[in-house]
């Protein structure tokens, strides 16, 4: 019998053998994991042996959507990505939106598994239920709008969905990304090496009709229509539509917490010259969006000479313009974008990139490095010209490029010289562009990311301040300051990255759903979405608990690599004060930070070793792997 | 009927941009509330303003808005203002 709402059925596909199968999945697997993030989790969990090298033909990356996906509401349709991470050497994960995820799941599959490595530049062709895999030995090095077109027009199939990496995805640079359609990126974790690793270029999917249906197609019609009518009644929604993520520069300058010079400072005299407004006034020409989304949030851009970029790859987030921006104390817009474009084109990380290159730049001034590293560059904070030529070097892992595409932890070991002081990561994913010494929470969700620091697994600490009904729902009674590290503050977190979490079990964009300060849809539209896409009777209770479920997976995924307590830990940097800018002298108390990671380990129903308990994991039908975890 | 003087900061560039300055300082009555800055912006520079801070009945902001006090969050708009307050409008600084 069909199942409502979803496909049922993954792909799974040998690189090795050629060999591609079709399995049926039972409807409790989606009930149990949802999708997203909780289908990796689960088929990374069970199929993953520990201690396997992320480039190996050993390692499986898994595409997968969620049981709502294809729902035609505004901010429910992002696709998933994962493997063991090369950049960390945890379990790695990421999000796109824009189009594919919908695409994929109207192709017939609501997961794709990618195991082996091909003797040969390939990759993956899913039409309507259909899979095959084609050459693509005169794709391999070029770059991701060359690739998506190439593709494109070898299939005739314009309205085909590409993935694909860039060149430093082939020479597995390790925060290479997932590139979508050039401009949307699953882009943390090194997941496009492990595709390059694979000689995968590309995953197309094309679905002509949706095939299965949807339980209440009348409920979903009458949410996506209250969305469109009310969105612009949000002053954060309307203020994300207007300016994109950008908006954040200049308030966060002005607030002290815009991260400068390698997070030594946090006001950039720069701010207004990098900011959404001026991004607004000079180089916007154009706005897009994901599925569905009237929002359109997501910036195109064409920046003149000498840094002139091509709109086909979009424009730079608020993320990238404070990392090849404020980070780096360049501020030239045009500069930032056409960094932006680097990264899309070739395929990697903006935040990883702009932080190896910031790092970098830190050591020169410092005299650690010198000329004769670095190619002959002289890597001066705010030299913009000599941010863009170490990037080049970077993806395409020249010279001293080659030593910073290993990401900034490995780059700190090989460069040495006390270099490790300045290299800001956890687990050796570099850290966003969020300043937890003036969102403490933040810090938090750094320090107990399951993927290394990442500023995606909880709402920001400024979410907390007021008392809104939408966070009464989620368990979040009282307001609580930015900089409380308490108890308050661990449970505000801790409910936060369990509905964050929710989000990429879902495939659900952060910003259209309450608490964000964009979001519009509140957490009971998301339990109505879930039960009108799939007949199922689910509570808000049930979902969290699925989040929470993926959590704890994670969780001891990473523990049977290896990873402990003594990970989830923070740069020094962020226990010393903020050198300059409006905050100036603030800084973390290591002992409270501690102690909230422990509180935190204790809630969770993890040990002092932040080992989930047994009782934990049986209580969340995790006996499984209790029994992987605890069988010595 | 006495009066006093409140500095009004607008942080976020979507709200500057419907007020179109980055701060200014605003005359009222003594005994005032936040609800009543918000009026009185609202006077000065248009109804899409009010729109944009309170929810539709007036009693509450909208999600997402932040109203700071000098150094303190306002949970309710009945907050008195005090003379000299500094009040700062904006939008949550949440990720992005």
């Amino acid at each position: 019998m069909p199942h409502v709402g979803f496909n049922g059925r993954w792909l799974r596909v040998n690189l090795s053998t050629n060999e591609i199968k079709v399995e049926e999945v039972p409807e409790e697997i989606y009930r149990t994991y949802l999708g997203g993030r909780g289908f990796c989790a689960y088929i990374l969990f069970k199929e993953l042996k520990p201690g396997i090298d992320p480039l190996s033909p050993e390692n499986k990356l898994v595409f997968a959507v969620s049981a709502i996906t294809g729902a035609p509401i505004a901010g429910v349709n992002r696709v998933s990505v994962a493997a063991k991470s090369p950049l960390t050497g945890t379990y790695g994960e990421a999000e796109a939106g824009g189009f594919f995820a919908v695409e994929m799941k109207f192709a017939g599959f609501d997961a794709v598994i990618l195991e082996g490595v091909s003797e040969k530049p390939t990759y993956l062709w899913v039409k309507d239920g259909h899979a095959e895999l084609r050459d693509a030995s005169r794709l391999w090095g070029k770059t991701t709008k060359e690739t998506a077109k190439a593709i494109k027009e070898e299939l005739g199939e314009e309205s085909a969905r590409v993935a694909c990496i860039g060149p430093a995805g082939e020479k597995l640079v390790k925060f290479a990304n997932v590139m979508f359609d050039n401009r949307y990126a699953a882009g943390r974790g090194g997941l496009g090496a492990v595709m390059g690793s694979k000689k995968l270029k590309a995953v197309v999917v094309r679905g002509t009709r949706r095939p299965f249906e949807f339980h209440d197609v009348r409920k979903l019609v009458e949410i996506s229509r209250w969305f469109n009518e009310n969105w612009r009644k949000h002053p954060g929604a309307v203020s994300r539509s207007t300016y994109g993520t950008p908006e954040l520069v200049k308030p966060l300058s002005i607030d002290g917490t815009l991260p400068t010079l390698n997070f030594r400072g946090g006001s950039f005299d720069g701010a207004d010259l990098i900011s959404g407004e001026t991004l607004n006034k000079t180089i916007l020409v154009g706005r897009e969006g994901c599925f569905a989304c009237p929002l359109r949030c997501k910036a195109v851009v064409k920046a003149g000479p000498p840094y002139e970029t091509d709109p086909a790859y979009g424009g730079p987030e608020y993320e990238t313009i404070a990392s090849f921006g404020s980070l780096c104390g360049v501020r030239d817009l045009n500069a930032v974008a056409y960094a932006n474009q680097i990264c899309n084109a070739y395929g990697v990380d903006t935040i990883s990139a702009g932080v190896a290159v910031a790092f970098a730049m830190e050591l020169f001034e410092r005299g650690v490095i010198t000329e004769l590293e670095t190619d002959g560059l002289k890597l001066r904070f705010g030299d913009a010209d000599a941010m863009i030529k170490l990037l080049l070097k970077i993806v395409n892992r020249e010279g001293f490029g080659n030593v910073l595409a290993e990401g900034v932890k490995r780059a700190s070991e090989i460069i040495g010289k006390g270099s490790e002081k300045y290299a800001m990561h956890v687990k050796g994913r570099e850290v966003p562009m969020h300043e937890p010494r003036s969102k403490v929470g933040v810090g938090l969700q750094y320090a107990l990311s399951p993927i290394g620091a990442d500023h995606l697994q909880a709402p920001h600490d400024p979410t907390y301040m007021r008392e809104r009904e939408d966070l009464k729902s989620l368990g979040i009674a009282r307001a609580v300051d930015r900089l409380d590290i308490g108890p308050e503050k661990v449970r505000a977190v801790y409910y936060g990255m369990l509905w964050w979490g929710l989000g990429d079990c879902l495939g659900i964009c952060r910003f259209t759903v309450l608490p964000h300060s964009a979001g519009v849809l509140t957490p009971n539209h998301v339990v109505e979405i879930v039960n009108a896409v799939t007949g199922w009777q689910i509570s808000l209770w049930e979902l969290m608990k699925a989040s929470e479920r993926a959590l704890n997976l994670i969780r001891c995924f990473n523990i049977r690599e290896g990873f402990t307590a003594k990970d989830d830990v923070l740069p020094d940097r962020f226990f010393e004060e903020l050198e300059f800018g409006a905050r100036k002298g603030q800084k973390l108390d290591r002992e409270k930070f501690y102690e909230a990671i422990r509180l935190f380990y204790e809630m969770a129903g993890w040990d002092h070793e932040g080992r989930p308990t047994k009782a934990k994991l049986y209580e969340l039908g995790l006996g499984w792997v209790a029994d992987e975890i605890y069988k010595s | 009927m006495r009066y006093i003087r409140v500095r009004v900061r607008y942080l976020t560039p979507y709200i500057r941009n419907l007020v179109g300055v980055d701060e200014e300082i605003i005359t009222i009555e003594e005994g005032s509330s936040v609800r009543d800055v918000i009026m009185r912006v609202a006077e000065l520079h248009g109804e899409r303003l009010l729109d944009q801070l309170l929810r539709d009945d007036g009693r509450d902001l909208r999600e997402g808005i932040l109203v700071v006090v000098n150094d303190r969050v306002v949970q309710d708009v009945d907050y008195r203002v005090e003379d000299g307050d500094v009040v700062t409008f904006l939008i949550a600084l949440d990720g992005g």
